[in-house]
């Protein structure tokens, strides 16, 4: 689901229930907050950055995960290790550096 | 130096802000923040706005580095009194008006407008709070026009006049009023995109701009990201703090 700042407080409830779904964190502006609820109603493991570009600020974008309210190590999963999960082995993208996280296809 | 020239402290009924001034300020600080301009955010949806100044003197009286900026309405038959209640408020420098959710329109304000003029204060008028888009189906507001704002800079030469919140679309096509009226100024709180103040600076922008961080809606490490990435060392110094201590005054 891309998009969070579009999805908005009720949209990430929406996906909740699905355990196949993922949101990204790009849209709209560095709201506080956001991550962090995402991150509380999903897991760590079903977050995913997004920048939006070339619409938005990459600094910004960024921004949002590291100015946000978590553990280092879910900043990690966020930035790099869920879509180091989620891509396949031919995009190159490197493993992600702990336990693979269960999803639909697993 | 870094002044936050759009900090608010206070409660928002449509999200779950964290917005005590301890946090807030703390939020900001952490990232380098040595002067809040703070407004209360009680204030915006309250049908008289100047009730929620109080607090904010009181909360705000012991902490050097906050510059009170209260809420002021024109159209509350006692601004006048209110506004010389903010004239005596230490550190006071500064007005912020909320049009759009009075609501009223500028051409109301033209008292006010000359009023802070003769007390030296400046006015920062806020285009919006919220993007439109995401807010309360039952209590959209729209944003106020930025040129309508650096219109009162051309009427009222001696008062300074910040446009709060403009999007970066609104701000460059101001680029002429703001580079010709030397009392005319833009925060960047809101001024978001690929490249955002990198582009107003190559405007010539670069003396007009202030650094603002909308917070505590938005996050103070994305703020401050917009400004000094892209940009030489010279300019991002001007924007972050240099702008806003020649017009505010000094820090400390």
């Amino acid at each position: 689901m891309a998009h969070l700042n579009g999805a908005g407080l009720r949209g990430i409830e929406e996906i909740a229930s699905a355990p196949n779904v993922f949101v990204d964190t790009s849209g709209g502006d560095p709201q506080s907050g956001i991550v962090e609820a995402a991150v509380a109603a999903l897991g760590p493991a079903r977050v995913l950055y997004g920048s939006d570009a070339p619409i938005r600020h990459f600094g910004v974008s960024v921004g949002k995960i590291l100015g946000a309210d978590l553990p280092e190590a879910v900043k990690r999963d966020l930035l790099w290790n869920n879509a180091a999960r989620l891509l396949p082995a031919w995009a190159g993208v490197g493993a992600a550096n702990d336990q693979r996280v269960p999803t639909h296809a697993s | 130096m870094i002044i936050d020239v759009n900090v608010f402290t206070g409660h928002w009924p449509f999200q779950p802000l964290v917005g005590d001034l301890a946090s807030v300020r703390g939020s900001l600080r952490a990232v380098g923040v040595e002067r809040l301009c703070v407004s209360p955010l009680d204030a915006a949806w309250c049908r008289n706005p100047h009730l929620a100044n109080a607090a904010l003197y009181r909360e705000s009286a012991s902490h050097e580095d906050v510059w009170p900026v209260p809420v002021l309405d024109p159209t509350v038959p006692t601004w006048r009194a209110e506004l010389a209640r903010a004239i005596e408020v230490p550190r006071v420098r500064l007005v912020r008006l909320l049009p759009a959710y009075s609501p009223y329109g500028l051409s109301q304000a033209e008292e006010l407008f000359r009023a802070l003029r003769d007390a030296g204060l400046g006015v920062l008028v806020q285009t919006r709070l919220e993007d439109p888009r995401s807010q309360h189906p039952l209590a959209p507001v729209p944003d106020l026009a930025a040129s309508e704002i650096a219109a009162v800079a051309g009427q009222y030469p001696g008062l300074t006049v910040i446009i709060g919140g403009a999007r970066t679309a609104e701000i460059r096509p101001l680029g002429e009023p703001l580079r010709g009226l030397p009392n005319l100024f833009a925060d960047v709180s809101q001024a978001d995109g690929f490249d955002a103040v990198r582009l107003l600076a190559e405007d010539g922008l670069a003396e007009k701009l202030l650094f603002g961080s909308h917070a505590p809606f938005f996050l103070p490490h994305a703020a401050l990201a917009r400004v000094v990435a892209d940009l030489p060392a010279s300019e991002a110094a001007a924007i972050l703090g240099g702008n806003a201590e020649r017009i505010l005054g000094p820090v400390g």
